[in-house]
């Protein structure tokens, strides 16, 4: 349906909150009006620093942010990656002292929201109250998902995980397509995020390209293996808990029916 | 690499693949004290070796 506030940068958070569950229009209307003060950052800024109290979220609107840990001799572990329309910073509702510092990987624009509105919304909206917190347990579903590959799984089948899971995060808010998607970070940022080294990321890297699996270039990931990509990483979509068009369901053992060529649409009734 | 006749780590020259890293020193492996977590790339044998001095000095 035609969205009238499509104008607003409160629109991405409206289309966050649509690919996990339909809202009302007079619900898309209240996201949509949400008052937002927005900022663009350079890459490479902290937004909240560990320890930082905070009186407001931020929204994501453009490019791509992390959280993350730093400990001694600046060893860094990043905790996870956000994208448009993502709160990352949202559990500062309820836990106002950041255990975490949130910095910005690439150019991007946020909008910072104060905790008043976002709480005043989810009174009058429930619904919108219930999927911010649906929204924060997905993040924790995420975060074990990110734990069992870094405690568990092998560097290969970590990275190819993770390409899916960024796949199809990207993809439930429009942003990925035609089994491309933008991947604008460095392989320090997915070292850091892997609990691997550059070394090892780089090595995968190529490890993937020469399997005909997946391509990484200028920045964009381009999926030639889906299927087999989702049998090696033992990929299951559930955690991310997106909302199913009712058909199609997606299913970890999709790599039997052998691999798809990129541009196959099947994949689109999946989010 | 050994220390006291054991086997302490392994470096790997690392290959023109690794663009702006490439002819450094990776801790391939660490075994004992040194952090197999944590394996830094070194420009030459001479700050590996420091570095895995200073690891089993600890």
């Amino acid at each position: 349906m035609p969205f009238a506030f499509d104008h607003h940068p409160a629109t991405m958070l409206v289309r966050k909150l649509d690919s996990m569950a339909a809202l009302s229009d007079d619900e898309r209307e209240a996201v949509a009006r949400l008052p937002l003060r927005v900022q663009s950052l350079d890459a490479r800024r902290d937004i909240v620093r560990d320890g930082d109290r905070s009186l407001r979220c931020c929204l994501l609107l453009r490019g791509w942010v992390c959280r993350y840990k730093l400990i001694s001799e600046g060893r860094r572990q990043i905790i996870s990656f956000h994208h448009p329309g993502d709160l990352p910073d949202l559990q500062t509702l309820y836990l106002p002292v950041a255990d975490y510092g949130l910095a910005t990987l690439t150019n991007a624009t946020v909008g910072f929201i104060a905790h008043d509105s976002l709480q005043a919304l989810a009174e009058e909206f429930p619904v919108v109250g219930s999927l911010l917190w649906r929204s924060m347990l997905i993040d924790a579903s995420v975060c074990r998902a990110w734990m069992v590959g870094m405690g568990r799984r092998s560097a290969f089948e970590q990275v190819a995980h993770l390409f899916c899971e960024t796949y199809l995060k990207l993809h439930a808010i429009g942003l990925a397509d035609d089994y491309r998607c933008p991947l604008p970070i460095t392989q320090v940022d997915l070292a850091d995020a892997l609990g691997l080294t550059s070394v090892h990321v780089n090595r995968v890297l190529k490890d993937l390209r020469s399997k005909s699996l997946v391509t990484l270039r200028n920045h964009t990931l381009v999926f030639d293996g889906w299927d087999e990509l989702l049998r090696i990483s033992e990929f299951d979509p559930t955690y991310l808990q997106l909302k199913s068009e009712g058909r199609d369901e997606p299913s970890p053992s999709a790599g039997a029916r052998g691999n798809r060529e990129p541009g196959h649409r099947e994949l689109t009734s999946v989010c | 690499v050994f220390a006291d006749e054991l086997l302490v780590a392994v470096l790997v020259r690392l290959s023109d693949d690794h663009d702006d890293a490439a002819g450094m020193w990776f801790l391939e492996a660490g075994f004992g004290r040194i952090n197999a977590r944590c394996q830094p790339s070194f420009s030459n044998l001479d700050a590996a070796q420091d570095w895995i001095e200073q690891q089993l000095a600890v």
